[in-house]
């Protein structure tokens, strides 16, 4: 598509101008990591470079940011490895077995309801359900309640992905000799892998940047970096640097995957679209 | 090898019954061919077969034994699939052993009907090759492979030329024929294209949803269709069907004004009947004959062998084809022209109101 000259300069204003917008206030919170507080509370932009902000984060003995990550990877890692094996499975039963239209959009459409209705309606209730059976602040009420919370959008991610594969190629399976459990695993895991990828990137970051089940559900001893961070805004003391430095540290994983992620959320896509 | 019967199958979607109850029989190392239009039911019989639909009603024996309920895998029969369905993940040689391998034969065993296969489909050094890396024809003979090497009772194939091109399509039906006389097989083919089945068959089974019109060899099924659909489905160019009565004068058959040669039936005259002509029976003449009528020339089509002419006549329009040697006609006539044509004695049929073919006595 060519542009005028004009044209052109008016769309790169428009997409840079946007990307400004959006990254913007990210980037200046961000560089609040790297400055000391009277920096930070002027309101300077260029300032000396200190490490200070880190130190006190991950070293001092008033924090235990080396232990919320370990919480938040915890916790991520076991919610999405739960969600991943169970989607999948849902998703290669909804769509190659024999499953009655009503239960497949009764439990899709069950899905769907719960992942529209907003995470807060429901912490209080989960509150309550934990601790009546003595699991508040424990890592199986948190691991629980995250893979209840991320599973419909996995169950669709997957579906679409389980969907793509040519029903041909299922029944040329059965008619070699598979039962439907073997044709799973012969067949349909090896082809689905590249959505799986996508969907366990999506889902570990969905869990990994939640902040309303783990305030509520987590104890001191079992917290999660959202929630850590958001402790550093005090009753008498706002403490902006570890701040910026907490969201820094915590920015880093999800990144990462949603970098490894992003080859094969286009992979997958694409292999699901060719016959 | 198997014979296989097929008992009052019946096929519901829903409540719409998509193969009324249907027998057949289908003798061992036969080839037969189902073919029919879109939407026949020629392809959901297939997949009844394979077990890969349910079967609503009626019962499938192979050999006598009652397979009605049995999974797919456990039928003893191999299918190719119109899109091959080759597992991309595997290598050719994969692909090819993946069923004996889920049944636990022996490696000796395997490498050697692998070996066998490979060099009777000419494959030979393509074994580690993925289907992405193999052109269609390749994946065509890897998808026959896939069969051929678990040597089952029965073979079926759905439509598997269909994404061949034409030059392709032609080689490989000779092969594939082939195959089946060597292999000493009982072949199930499904297929839409009539010169697939006119060729390939042993037996052709002609479908019209769900039901089924005619099953006879090629020839009779050409020269002795049992209806209308028969008729115009067979051919190509289509036979010539035009609507009118009948009048018997003396010894004299005349169709709106054709003149019919030919044994005399025992038809009602004046009733509404359909003739059909298939193009090459008739005689051509430049100028007027004994019981010619005009035809006046619209189009003409040069294959190279034959030549077919579109025009109409005083009874409807009509194709006639022209022999092929030696016919003054054939070069210099073009759209505008007038021709003579008659029918000839052994080539015209009679369908009556229902359709249903009038012998002739």
């Amino acid at each position: 598509m060519t542009l005028r000259l004009g044209s052109r300069i008016l769309a790169n204003t428009v997409v840079w101008g946007y990307a400004l917008v959006i990254l913007g206030p990210t980037l200046w919170v961000l560089s609040n990591a790297f400055k000391f507080k009277i920096d930070i509370i002027t309101g300077a932009t260029i300032s000396p470079f200190t490490w200070i902000n880190f130190n006190e984060l991950l070293f001092s003995r008033q924090s235990d940011f080396l232990a919320n990550l370990l919480n938040s990877a915890v916790i991520g890692i076991a919610s999405t490895a739960i969600v991943i094996v169970v989607a999948t499975m849902a998703a290669f039963t909804l769509t190659c077995l024999d499953v009655r239209p009503w239960v497949r959009w009764a439990l899709l459409g069950w899905a769907l309801l719960f992942h529209m209705l907003p995470t807060l309606t429901f912490v209080g209730s989960w509150y309550l359900m934990f601790s009546s059976v003595g699991l508040h602040g424990t890592y199986f009420a948190v691991i629980m309640t995250h893979a209840v919370h991320n599973l419909p959008m996995a169950l669709f991610l997957m579906m679409s992905f389980v969907g793509a594969l040519p029903r041909e190629l299922i029944q040329a399976a059965r008619m070699d000799g598979c039962s439907y459990g073997q044709v799973f695993w012969r067949i349909a895991f090896p082809l689905v892998r590249g959505g799986m990828i996508a969907a366990t990137a999506l889902t570990f970051i969905f869990s990994w940047s939640d902040f309303a089940i783990s305030l509520t559900l987590t104890s001191r001893d079992t917290m999660t970096v959202p929630v850590a961070i958001a402790t550093f805004a005090q009753e008498y003391d706002i403490r902006y640097g570890e701040m910026a430095a907490g969201t820094l540290l915590s920015i880093v994983p999800a990144l990462l995957l949603i970098l490894l992620g992003q080859n094969f959320i286009v992979r997958g896509l694409l292999a699901g679209a060719v016959k | 090898m198997a014979d296989v019967t097929i008992q009052a199958f019946q096929k519901f979607y829903g409540s719409v019954e998509v193969i009324p109850p249907l027998d057949l029989e289908i003798r061992k190392g036969e080839f037969v061919v189902l073919v029919g239009p879109s939407g026949s039911g020629k392809s959901t019989l297939l997949r009844m077969i394979a077990g890969l639909e349910k079967i609503d009603g009626g019962k499938l024996s192979i050999d006598g034994e009652d397979i009605t309920g049995r999974d797919p895998g456990d039928r003893d029969m191999a299918m190719v699939f119109q899109s091959y369905a080759l597992y991309p993940h595997m290598t050719v040689a994969e692909n090819m052993t993946f069923a004996l391998r889920m049944r636990g034969t022996g490696d000796a065993v395997i490498r050697e009907r692998l070996a066998e296969a490979l060099r009777m489909l000419s494959l030979e050094g393509y074994e580690n090759r993925k289907p992405a890396q193999l052109s269609g024809g390749q994946r065509q003979r890897v998808a026959m492979g896939r069969a051929i090497v678990r040597q089952p009772r029965v073979f079926l194939f759905d439509e598997p030329l269909s994404n061949l091109d034409a030059k392709l399509r032609a080689r490989t039906r000779l092969e594939l024929r082939e195959l089946h006389d060597r292999l000493g097989a009982t072949s199930i083919f499904v297929t839409h294209d009539q010169i697939e089945a006119m060729t390939m068959a042993d037996r052709i089974v002609l479908l019209d949803h769900g039901r089924i019109q005619q099953i006879g060899s090629p020839r009779e099924i050409y020269e002795e269709p049992h209806n209308r659909f028969v008729a115009s489905f067979i051919g190509s160019p289509e036979i010539n069907l035009l609507e009118g009565s009948l009048h018997v004068d003396g010894d004299t058959m005349l169709f709106n004004g054709l003149t019919l040669p030919g044994r005399k039936a025992e038809m009602p005259t004046g009733s509404e009947y359909t003739l059909g002509i298939r193009p090459e029976a008739f005689d051509v003449a430049p100028e007027r004959l004994a019981g010619t009528v005009p035809l006046a020339i619209r189009a003409v089509e040069y294959t190279g062998s034959d030549v077919f002419v579109f025009g109409t006549i005083d009874a409807g329009p009509l194709t006639v084809k022209l022999p092929a040697e030696g016919h003054a006609l054939r070069d210099g006539i073009g759209a505008g022209a007038i021709i003579h044509v008659r029918p000839t004695a052994e080539g015209w049929h009679l369908f009556d109101r229902s359709g249903l073919r009038v012998a002739k006595t």
